[in-house]
């Protein structure tokens, strides 16, 4: 990255960038400011490993109300309330964070449990026909965890649950594809607009969240064969234009001024598209890489292509389309990125590897 | 403030000249947070500063660029030539074996094996011709590594040659090392490393009594382990070291691999009734010392770090399961348990950040 500017930020420091930035008219301060640099953030593998610490201590803590409260647990309203109140408590103690990894990781398990709680009450309530309405319900509870709650990490897990529960929900009502459209569109909106709510005190962090918890899903949720054995050619077409509209978006707001790469773009996105249509979840994990690519983000990056590969292992079980159908598809997809890389490297300037 | 102090104090008025402050040596400790003139630009910090209101959007995306922590509009011809250059690759080498494994009658099994040996020549030639250390070179051959192996598991469909499955993914794992050999890229070593892990894996469980001195399992476990640690010891002495921003990935799958095993191995240990694998808690507790000191002390790994903190996580719950389910009420020690797992994450995040905050001697 970086052709002219510098390579990984290493060597750069704030006064030498608010120079340049000066320079070129982006601030009138020549020299940084004299504050003291920020704290940095706990990289993402920290957060991972917090994750897992979270919900492996909130199957404990549903141990733990399951052994002490049994009639709670054997009384459908009363588990419902009891993992509302959880919840509750969750985003109670959340929100009081100050400093430190012990009470937001306490949340996180509260909050797991609860949500373990509400899940099987409804579950249970609604019965084995309409788990539908159990999805949409833990749809519901997510929104308003989301709105309640402070800490990054404890919302990105509460995003991936919702959303996931959200894929759950439409699928059982015949409209799997209408989740993937959806997402894919708020994911490309989110990353494609970075600029304006990073610099947005007010929902930054919530925002954060919501980009990362939902890259997770868009990128996980085509892998379980469940879901692949059932896909329609409707469900297929409509997860298609989802993840090649949010490819679109994203050209778009990185072109910053549309001109005739952002055209030859589109076009380019269009053939990848019909040629991938068999094959959507390729697209899934291409929208995501390019998003990291674009934000310079390397997790983000990597999820793509994990993605990706994750999604072409679980393809080749899929049943509803003959080998044939799947292999003439990635074919085709693959001559789309070849044509593609020879045009790059023939008409666009710089574009020589 | 040390570092604020000497850096700066005295060729600019805006920080206080502070020679009588006495600088600690800070190779072994947590660093001060320095000032932010002077302190390395970070993808954290910008944002920080951008939420604070000291960038608006347009100069935090410009600063990101400046920075090199984002792209700029002249690197996205070299970054879409990687991208569609590698996706092709992987999607045609995949599109390959989707399609032999159709086993389409109207293509008889010599035009087949005539496909899939073009491909793998194809594969090798682009490798040669275009560089096998060059993008396009490596993306040929990993392509032929997928290629060799489709070429591989036909002749033994085919053939009916009796082979078993471990003897494919042997097969394949040797005849991927020349191209990997040639690539020098964590990925195709990544794709080695990953046909190794099946070909000992399905071995296992059919070897001869020796190599089952534990149990079937547990001696599975055992040395899918070794294995791993193996493959991480050598892939960090010899691995690639190109700063690609993947040379990383190699050791990093091993390692991960083996502490896996190591730590399913262990679980399994402290959940049996009769403990009778005793190996499983040498081998975990070498795996545990090894990756401490290699990765603390011989080379600062962070991700690894977390996850062997994760691991001891699940290895203390587990332990306090088995202790306890013998004594008390189980409610009461889920609790207790609970409560142990959030303390001991919130601790190994605090001692991950700070050994990130270290300064590197």
């Amino acid at each position: 990255m970086g052709s002219q500017d510098r390579e990984g930020g290493d060597a750069m420091n704030y006064d030498e960038l608010y120079g340049q930035l000066a320079a070129e008219g982006y601030t009138t301060q020549r020299q940084a400011p004299p504050i003291a640099a920020p704290a940095e953030n706990a990289p993402w593998y920290t957060r991972v490993m917090l994750g897992f610490a979270g919900w492996i201590a909130g199957l404990f803590l549903v141990g733990f109300f399951a052994g002490s409260f049994v009639l709670l647990v054997k009384t459908l309203p009363a588990m419902l309330a009891l993992g509302l109140g959880l919840c509750a408590a969750a985003a109670f103690i959340d929100r009081r964070t100050r400093d430190g990894d012990v009470v937001p990781q306490l949340a996180l398990a509260i909050g797991m449990a609860g949500r373990t709680f509400f899940t099987m009450a409804v579950a249970e309530m609604v019965g084995g026909d309409d788990t539908h309405v159990a999805a949409w319900a833990i749809v519901g509870l997510e929104v308003a965890m989301f709105v309640a709650l402070r800490t990054p990490l404890h919302r990105v897990l509460g995003v991936m649950i919702g959303a996931s529960a959200l894929y759950y929900g439409l699928h059982r009502i015949g409209a799997a594809g209408a989740a993937s459209f959806v997402l894919a569109i708020v994911l490309a909106r989110l990353w494609g607009d970075e600029a304006r709510w990073r610099t947005n005190r007010h929902v930054h962090s919530a925002l954060g969240a919501l980009a990362w918890g939902l890259a997770i899903v868009v990128v996980a949720w085509p892998l379980p064969s469940f879901f692949l054995k059932e896909a329609t050619q409707a469900t297929r077409a409509l997860e298609t234009a989802g993840y090649a509209a949010g490819l679109m978006m994203l050209a778009f707001s990185m072109a910053r001024r549309p001109g005739n790469g952002t055209i030859a773009a589109v076009v380019a996105i269009g053939f990848l598209a019909l040629a991938a249509s068999r094959a959507p979840g390729v697209l899934a994990g291409t929208l995501v890489l390019v998003a990291g690519l674009a934000s310079g983000r390397h997790v983000l990056a990597a999820l793509g292509v994990i993605g990706i590969v994750g999604y072409l292992s679980v393809f080749y079980y899929q049943l509803d389309q003959t080998l044939l159908v799947k292999s003439a598809s990635l074919a085709a997809a693959g001559v789309v990125l070849l044509a593609a890389r020879f045009l790059v490297g023939r008409f666009v300037k710089g574009g020589k590897p | 403030l040390a570092h604020f102090c000497t850096r700066r104090g005295a060729e600019d008025d805006r920080y206080p000249t502070c020679a009588h402050i006495e600088i600690p040596d800070m190779t072994e400790h947590p660093a001060p947070r320095p000032g932010l003139p002077l302190s390395r630009v970070t993808r954290d910090s910008l944002d920080a500063l951008a939420v604070d209101g000291h960038l608006d959007a347009a100069a935090w995306r410009r600063a990101r660029e400046i920075a090199g922590l984002a792209p700029t509009n002249g690197d996205w011809p070299r970054i879409l030539q990687t991208l569609f250059t590698l996706g092709s690759a992987l999607l045609l080498a995949t599109a390959l074996v989707f399609f032999i494994a159709y086993n389409w009658t109207e293509m008889g099994r010599f035009a087949r094996l005539g496909l899939l040996e073009a491909a793998v020549v194809l594969c090798a030639a682009l490798a040669w011709w275009l560089q096998p250390r060059t993008l396009a070179g490596r993306a040929a051959t990993t392509a032929g590594i997928i290629a060799t192996g489709a070429l591989l598991a036909f002749i033994g469909q085919t053939y009916q040659t009796g082979a078993d499955p471990w003897q494919l993914f042997a097969a394949w794992t040797v005849l991927a090392l020349p191209w990997a050999l040639a690539a020098a890229w964590a990925p195709s070593w990544a794709i080695v490393l990953a046909t190794a892990n099946l070909a000992l894996g399905l071995y296992i469980g059919q070897a001869p009594e020796a190599l089952r001195w534990l149990g079937e399992y547990e001696a599975w476990l055992a040395e899918m382990t070794l294995l791993n640690v193996a493959a991480g010891a050598v892939a960090e002495k010899w691995g690639p070291k190109d700063r690609d921003g993947v040379y990383r990935l190699l050791p990093r799958l091993a390692m991960l691999a083996a502490l896996g095993f190591a730590t399913a191995g262990i679980v399994g240990f402290i959940l049996d009734k009769d403990l009778d694998a005793l190996a499983l808690p040498v081998v975990y507790a070498a795996v545990v010392a090894g990756m401490y000191w290699a990765y603390r002390r011989w080379r600062r790994d962070l991700l690894l770090l977390s996850a062997w903190a994760l691991s001891l996580i699940l290895v203390v719950a587990t332990a306090m399961v088995r202790v306890l389910d013998k004594i008390g009420d189980p409610a009461a020690w889920m609790m207790l348990i609970a409560a142990v797992v959030v303390g001991l994450s919130a601790w190994a995040a605090t001692w991950v950040r700070r050994i990130a905050r270290e300064v590197t001697p």
